[in-house]
């Protein structure tokens, strides 16, 4: 009996709120008979319910509106707006009793009043007409109010969710612990690729659970219409609300979370927003008002905007109250950037509108809704149309649970701190970075801005780890927290970029104010993560200060006095660097721009084709990210499948296997990858060129069918500038000759344009001067060498 | 009506902590210092995929910091919806209190009035019955 009025409780207050959305719709389209059969539906549903659960009230309730509505299927009433006030008001009753079935509190007995209201409307000869109606509709249930096909769902309790959550996370702990036992004990292919079968499952397993606790965002949307209704009869304006996106998916707690805000941004937009019909006409814009509301994905953000047609956001009056709210001063105001100015609406204690009305107005509510937002990481930006409209703006992070994060290093401690306010990484290194002194105090100074400043370790009263030999400079963060003005903390290093589940801390370690909560990184070690605020009013920075206009610090924009390397996705899906002095710009270019022709893949830009270098094979659509290389005169596009970050090249850079490919390998965030030598995209232009102009010409000495020297010497010789002949007429003019021959070793003493190639890197006793066939350098420089008149 | 309860050192003394609070007890070998935060808080350690705050409970009834050494014993017990390790120097026994061994006469030391809800009187020996969420209530209780 608990379990099915569990069952009964959830499932009603489920359907409750689609139902006010839809009896809303009802009321501006009362033709809609579909609407009026679902409304109907569920009415019917819960009536039954409340007969076979002993539930009298909501029976008689449920039974009422029932009459109600088959009354209006039957055509004998119509929707209005009286009517379905009464019969939203039964609903509601129905509501506050479905939630006191389970808190176990009375609710005011007035059913009566509500049922007769409703009843009113219906013509009097319909009001005792309920057996009719019943049997009636247990024919129709069968056949045109069958079930629609639904998805089949069953209910979870969120608690057993959050475990089967935190069991995946275990797999993957336990995975990354096999991996290194793995790694330990050498290579074994056959346990390799089980594990790496594992290894999928529980990736895919742990994205599956993540989209467990997804939930479509209607179900937060689905109460506004009804909202908004009330809220414009109550100011008797005629608002119609649209509303798109809803089939964007977010994380159901943060439905929770922005219920509020949005129900005070809805509220402000209909109250202070939108203007009175009167005023509308006057202004020349349609008499009913606009608000419309959009979700959307973007990334791993969701975009929520509300955009109203209505008056916007007055500065000149908005100053007015500030100033007179001691906000801020005259000075102040003036000197203040339009969107600073629009920015003191989310002051406490200030409003625009010229009366408290009961919805809003009270100077209460958009410093709520801004810090409502920033709980949950949220953050909200406005753009105002005076006279025409106002658009907010709310970024949310995907989920509550994870965070796009950056762990960051301090003294011998790694923090994460969350990427959405970090807005650019600099090097304490970099030359237009200055750290200053102001009386004890320091300021950051970066391109001429000033930002308060603070070390990570003097912040946390931790002990700062000594710089090393490979590590010579520090990095600073610089961060705009929700709330305040941007400021710069200053660490050892920052060692990657990760995804976080973040775990709340628990209210001891919360109540220092400095950490957001803890997370579990895959190395198994906890991880304390940074509150931007927090470190914000530990540093000292004036919070209620507003932002100052400042251009827009990319961190693609970094400038070092120390070669940097980006770090991108190459088309293989492997990790490379690629030094930043030689990347012109990044392009993305549409796939049918890009096309092979004449051996090459090659891209067609503006006119000119580019040649397009590690891309195999042309796609089908899309966009293809590009690198545009330049050398100062000639561009070459390398594909790429992702940029991921720039990082100062000052570690050491390791010696490659193969030098022609990779200048050498390097450590970017911890990890090492091949920098990739830019020379040998540019080198098969240059021996284009020259091959027309009089190169030096090598004569191949070898066979018909010699596999290497065809395909692999000849190419090389050619990339390097050289012309590249087999025909044995070429012989005498050659400037170089060739050979793998061990004969020709004997003729070099004659012919000292011979330059003979062994198949070892052992030099071989007694045969004279020779380069081992694969060593690239060596062979170029011996050419070289002979050209220039050694023997 | 008697209840099993975990006998365990604590600053040298004996205290007696119910079984139903504890989830388990964990040897702790790695601990992430928790900086600017109060000195009862030991730091975090992992227990499979959840991060504990660790609870010096020396600390809580002395007022001094005790040294951590690796693999120091923790009982594991959810409070207030958190999980968090209470550091332990030794544990003994689960025995069975009943009402009846609870000595209503004696009153704890001062130094643990904050923390102990009885004291019991256990195979002629005495402990106390600590409370769990005393420990991290404690610096609040203590500062009132």
């Amino acid at each position: 009996m608990d379990d099915l009025l569990e069952e009964f409780i959830a499932e009603t207050r489920d359907t409750l709120e689609t139902l006010t959305s839809q009896l809303v719709q009802w009321e501006q389209t009362p033709q809609d008979r579909a609407l009026v059969d679902s409304v109907f539906r569920f009415v019917h549903t819960v009536k039954g319910s409340c007969g076979f659960l002993d539930l009298p009230r909501l029976l008689r309730l449920s039974h009422a509106a029932e009459d109600l509505l088959s009354g209006a299927r039957d055509g004998v009433v119509t929707a209005s707006a009286g009517l379905v006030t009464a019969v939203l008001a039964i609903i509601d009753r129905i509501s506050a009793l479905t939630e006191a079935l389970e808190t176990g509190q009375a609710v005011h007995d007035n059913d009566q009043e509500l049922i007769d209201a409703m009843l009113a409307f219906l013509p009097t000869e319909m009001q005792d007409v309920e057996t009719p109606t019943a049997i009636m509709l247990d024919e129709h249930e069968g056949d045109e109010l069958g079930p629609k096909a639904k998805s089949r769902t069953v209910r979870v309790s969120l608690g057993l969710l959050d475990k089967l959550m935190s069991g995946v996370s275990d797999m993957v702990l336990a995975r990354n612990e096999v991996s290194r036992q793995l790694r330990k004990s050498g290579s074994n292919n056959e346990l390799e690729t089980a594990f790496s079968r594992l290894s999928t499952s529980v990736a895919e397993m742990r994205d599956a659970v993540s989209l467990m606790r997804m939930q479509n965002i209607d179900r937060l949307f689905s109460s506004l219409p009804r909202l908004l209704r009330d809220i414009s009869i109550e100011l008797d304006k005629e608002i119609e609300l649209r509303i798109e996106g809803s089939e964007v998916e977010v994380d159901r707690e943060m439905v929770e979370a922005l219920r509020d805000p949005l129900t005070h941004i809805l509220r402000n937009a209909a109250d202070h927003g939108i203007e009175s019909a009167d005023e509308r006409r006057a202004a020349g814009k349609d008499p009913i008002g606009k608000i419309r509301i959009v979700a959307r994905q973007s990334g791993n953000q969701i975009l929520i905007e509300i955009i109203d047609d209505g008056r916007g956001i007055n500065l000149e009056k908005l100053g007015t109250r500030a100033i007179s709210a001691k906000i801020v001063t005259v000075a102040e105001w003036q000197k203040m950037s339009e969107k600073a100015q629009l920015n003191t609406i989310f002051t406490p204690g200030l409003s625009t509108a010229d009366k408290v009305s009961a919805i809003s107005g009270r100077g209460v509510g958009m410093d709520v809704v801004r810090t409502n937002l920033q709980a949950v990481g949220g953050t909200i930006d406005l753009e105002n149309f005076e006279g025409l409209g106002l658009k907010m703006t709310l970024r949310l992070p995907l989920t509550l649970s994870i965070i796009a994060g950056l762990s960051v290093r301090a003294g011998d401690q790694i923090f994460g701190i969350s990427r959405n306010s970090v807005v650019e990484i600099i090097s304490t290194n970099n030359v237009n970075v200055k750290i200053e002194n102001l009386g004890g105090a320091s300021i950051a100074c970066i391109r001429g801005e000033r930002y308060p400043y603070a070390r990570l370790e003097t912040l946390l009263d931790i002990e700062e780890a000594k710089l090393s030999a490979e590590r010579t400079s520090r990095t600073l963060i610089v961060i705009r927290p929700a709330v305040g003005s941007i400021f710069v903390i200053d660490v050892a290093n920052v060692i990657d970029n990760e995804e976080l589940v973040v775990k709340p801390g628990a209210p001891l370690l919360m109540s220092t104010g400095l950490y957001a909560g803890t997370s579990l990184p895959d190395n198994g070690r906890p991880m304390l993560l940074l509150d931007a605020s927090g470190l914000a009013s530990a540093i000292g920075v004036d919070l209620t200060e507003f932002e100052t206009s400042r251009t827009d610090a990319v961190s693609n924009h970094i400038q070092t006095t120390r070669p940097s390397a980006l770090l991108f996705i190459a088309s293989d899906g492997v990790k490379r660097a690629i030094r930043l002095s030689v990347i012109d710009r990044m392009e993305d270019v549409d796939a049918s721009q890009i096309k092979f022709v004449g051996g090459k893949m090659r891209a067609s830009v503006d006119g000119a084709l580019v040649d397009i270098c590690e891309l195999d094979e042309a796609p089908k659509n899309g966009l293809v990210k590009l690198l545009k290389l330049t050398d100062g005169q000639e561009s070459k596009y390398l594909a790429v499948e992702d940029v991921l970050d720039i990082f100062t090249l000052d570690g050491e850079i390791v010696p490659s296997a193969r030098p022609e490919r990779h200048e050498g390998v390097v450590n970017a965030f911890g990890e090492a990858v091949e920098l990739i030598n830019v020379f040998q995209y540019f080198e098969a232009v240059e021996g284009y060129r020259n091959s027309s102009s009089g190169a030096p010409l090598c004569f191949v000495d070898c066979t018909e069918d010699a596999h290497w020297e065809r395909r692999i010497l000849a190419p090389l010789l050619t990339a390097s500038g050289y012309q590249v002949s087999f025909d044995d007429g070429d012989r005498t003019k050659a400037a170089i000759v060739l050979s793998r021959d061990a004969t020709d070793i004997c003729e070099q003493s004659k012919d000292p344009r011979i330059l003979h190639l062994r198949d070892t890197s052992h030099v071989v006793p007694n045969a004279g001067a020779s380069i081992y066939r694969y060593d690239r350098v060596g062979l170029i420089s011996a050419i070289e060498y002979k050209l220039a008149g050694g023997a | 009506m008697a209840s099993l309860y975990l006998i365990a050192h604590i600053n040298g003394a004996r205290v007696a902590i119910d079984s139903d609070r504890i989830e388990s007890l964990v040897h702790v070998n790695e601990v992430v210092p928790v900086p600017q935060s109060d000195p009862s808080i030991a730091g975090l350690f992992a227990l499979r995929s959840r991060v504990l705050t660790l609870i010096d409970s020396q600390y809580i009834v002395t007022g001094q910091t005790q040294p951590m050494a690796k693999g120091a014993l923790a009982v594991v017990a959810e409070i207030g919806g958190h999980h968090f390790g209470l550091l332990v120097d030794a544990v003994e026994d689960v025995v069975s209190i009943g009402d009846h061994q609870i000595e209503t006469s004696i009153k704890p030391p001062k130094l643990w009035a904050s923390l102990v809800t009885a004291t019991a009187s256990v195979d002629g020996e005495l402990v106390m019955i600590l409370d769990p969420a005393c420990l991290v209530n404690g610096p609040e209780a203590l500062a009132a």
